[in-house]
């Protein structure tokens, strides 16, 4: 077994274990088809204005029910604001927080709310899953982490949310869903969007809307995803520089060896 | 070790090495030791092992640092394990890289360790005298399957939960002392607090028993000595070289190569080998599908495929209880392996019969991993790139022919004969080809014949070593 045959093996063994990692899917299920995303690939990074819509989409048609109760208020300080003069992104950021009511006990012992600040995360505007389970039957998932934790990650979020069909015939409180066909969760999408518009003007087709706030669940699932495909570049390089370095050092090393094996017969073993 | 007197010269070196000998030791064993010539890339995977140990203890350490071991939840209905985990990679410097090199690691580990023991298999290392070596590797991996379990559930996602509840649940099935051992596991009757706890503390110090019996599986090698492709002992000096730098060079490299992929898998792929639903918090409800991480398929599969209980003249065996032992067989069966094969040949290269049964057992190794990750009585199949292969129906009946559990246990049967039938019997009938006279002379001439019969049956007696 030679060394081609070991790194055939080696990937070989890599395509297995990615193709048996990807377990079966519901069968009824629809297909979750494969979208085209400015983050995937060895130099994938986020389209920042397209994560700004995204927000928009979510605080307009997500957040009523849904909460990111992991992402602090301070990373929408990196989404490349349009500043004006003076203005930092996390100024920004700081204008978004105080637009939140958060939950707390004030210094009287009461339940009070306050303006958000940078270190705060998205709040539910639920309150807590006991209040959501007693409205809605069954809480609505935080979606901190719903793009890493749905096989096909953004695609199978953009076909859920792409799927829906009102047409079809359910029972009381259940909706269709092509990639779920029985959802607890509503269409989110209303009826008549006409008056709908994005603040930079993008047209707003139900695609555009929901690719775009799919980009934003991502980026909030993944914020640093940026930093980790830069980081790969790097080390990739390195590694392979290394490995080609130490397989001429090798092969030097093991000239030596081998004439010195032919001349003397080899080191004296100690034993 | 041999050399009484310390080999440095420099003074600081030389007057601790005097007072405390191990950096002779580590001296003696690089540049001393003969080491076989002919190891093949192969053999690089012990050394990548033992580095992916010490990376897995080093980033672990660190993680440990950030880590809250409480299924407390807040409003959100986000637990605080959970919670803590995201926070290593949204809020500490680097966690993200430290916790995907952590959790990519392990899988990685596991195929150095893998690609080692299958190594181990096809040139017969397990064989005398390297039983021992054998037996200490086969009780580091059931370590590091018990070490990756426990680490899996400290996420406390969806499956972090299904696989606490599942495998605490397999005790049960020991008579009489089940129940407790259950409530020792658990630390109470629930998958609660207690156990995540307990699961913390022991996910922390089992890798340093790892580490130790690493330590003892190496202090073994550097007794028994290197196998090598050939599977024939050391003749002579011209057989060997030392360690350094033939080895060391060799193992860079191979380490780089290694590197060069985990590390590609870090920045790209960090949760392409793993559960996607363990990104959500545990709502302790079972999923439908629960799997096991990748490198715990083939013994999950083999736990799974009992549906039916056995009825011994009343002694009724359940199906769950058949499932425990024949998991609990297919791990205790490698530890009998040296005794099992009666062949005194090691490589493969020179056991035709055996070689096929060697690649035959690394398919059912396959297959077994994909009936695991697969639902329970539904038709098989294959997963390509391109689509699915299936290897089953639904009859009109109802019935499933080839379903994931008639073929897991067809394959389990082949697992099970590899080691009790074929590892025996092939030793006993099989016709090997001509063993070399010596690593260093391959090709024995046709006219010796004899000699090779010779030459096969010295392989079979422990080498002989004066220390």
């Amino acid at each position: 077994m030679r060394f081609g045959t070991l790194i055939k093996t080696l990937s070989a063994a890599a395509a297995f274990m990615a193709v048996a990692a990807a377990p079966a899917q519901a069968e009824e299920a629809g297909p979750v088809d494969s979208q085209s995303w400015t983050f995937t690939g060895p130099l994938g990074h986020y389209d920042e204005r397209q994560l700004q819509r995204g927000l928009y989409i979510y605080q307009t048609r997500c957040q009523a029910c849904h909460s990111l109760g992991l992402v602090r208020f301070s990373s929408l300080a990196d989404l490349g604001w349009e500043l004006l003069e003076g203005q930092t992104g996390e100024d920004v950021a700081k204008a978004i927080a105080s637009n939140y009511e958060i939950p707390y006990i004030n210094d009287d012992g009461e339940n009070d709310t306050r303006p958000g600040v940078l270190n705060d995360t998205f709040p539910w505007a639920l309150g807590n899953p006991k209040r959501a389970t007693a409205t809605y039957g069954k809480a609505p998932p935080d979606l901190s982490t719903m793009a890493r934790s749905r096989i096909g990650g953004a695609d199978y979020i953009y076909a859920l949310l792409t799927g829906y069909d009102d047409a079809h015939e359910q029972p009381e409180g259940a909706y269709y869903n092509k990639v779920m066909p029985v959802i607890a969760m509503p269409n989110p999408w209303p009826a008549d969007m006409s008056d709908f518009e994005y603040p930079d003007g993008t047209v707003p087709t139900l695609e555009q809307q929901s690719r775009d706030v799919t980009a934003f669940l991502n980026w909030a699932a993944d914020p640093y995803l940026e930093a980790r495909h830069k980081w790969g570049i790097v080390v990739v390089l390195y590694m392979l520089a290394l490995t080609i370095i130490s397989f001429f050092a090798y092969r030097i090393v093991a000239a030596q060896v081998h004439s010195r094996l032919e001349a003397e017969g080899g080191p004296e073993p100690d034993h | 070790m041999a050399g009484s007197r310390s080999p440095f010269t420099n003074p600081l070196l030389k007057g601790f090495d005097e007072r405390l000998p191990i950096l002779r030791a580590v001296h003696y064993s690089m540049t001393q030791h003969a080491y076989p010539k002919n190891l093949n890339y192969w053999w690089n995977f012990g050394s990548i092992s033992g580095i992916m140990l010490l990376v897995m203890i080093v980033t672990g350490l660190f993680l440990a640092m950030h880590y809250k071991p409480s299924v407390q939840e807040d409003t959100y209905g986000i637990n605080q394990a959970f919670r803590s985990v995201e926070h290593i990679m949204r809020d500490v410097k680097g966690g993200m890289f430290l916790r995907y090199i952590h959790s990519v690691g392990a899988s990685f580990f596991f195929i150095a360790v893998i690609f080692h023991m299958f190594r181990s298999l096809y040139y017969g290392s397990y064989k005398a005298p390297r039983e021992l070596l054998w037996i200490l590797g086969c009780i580091i991996l059931i370590l590091m399957m018990a070490i990756a379990f426990l680490g899996y559930s400290l996420v406390w996602g969806v499956m972090s939960f299904a696989a606490a509840e599942v495998i605490t649940q397999v005790f049960t099935a020991i008579p009489v002392l089940g129940d407790d051992i259950l409530m020792l596991l658990r630390g109470g009757e629930d998958v609660d607090d207690a156990l995540l706890n307990r699961f913390f503390a022991l996910h922390f110090l089992l890798p340093f028993i790892l580490a130790g019996v690493v330590i003892l599986h190496i202090l073994t090698l550097q007794t028994v000595g290197s196998n090598n492709p050939l599977g024939v002992d050391i003749k002579s000096k011209k057989d060997t070289v030392s360690f350094h730098p033939y080895y060391t060079f060799k193992d860079i490299f191979g380490l780089s190569v290694f590197f060069t992929i985990y590390l590609a898998v870090v920045a790209w792929a960090p949760e392409r080998l793993a559960e996607a639903i363990n990104n959500q918090p545990t709502d302790y409800n079972l999923p439908s599908h629960i799997v096991p991480e990748w490198y715990l398929l083939p013994f999950y599969a083999i736990l799974k495929v009992f549906t039916w209980d056995l009825n011994i003249f009343g002694l009724v065996i359940t199906g769950k209880q058949l499932g425990a032992l024949a998991m609990g067989g297919s791990l205790g069966v490698l530890f009998l392996l040296p005794w099992l094969d009666t062949s005194p040949v090691r490589s493969a290269r020179f056991r035709p019969l055996y070689r096929l049964a060697f690649w035959g057992f690394v398919l059912t190794c396959v297959i077994l991993a994909l009936v695991g990750a697969q639902t329970s009585g539904e038709a098989f199949f294959i997963p390509t790139p391109f689509g699915r292969i299936p290897l089953g129906f639904e009859a009109e009946n109802g019935f499933v022919w080839g379903s994931t559990q008639q073929w897991g246990v067809l394959f389990m049967l082949y697992y099970f004969g590899f080691f009790i039938v074929l590892m025996p019997v092939l030793g006993l009938f099989e016709r090997t080809r001509t063993l070399p006279a010596s690593i260093s002379e391959p090709v024995l001439p046709s006219s010796q014949g004899a000699g090779a019969v010779a030459a096969a049956v010295a392989v079979a007696k422990p080498m002989a070593k004066a220390d």
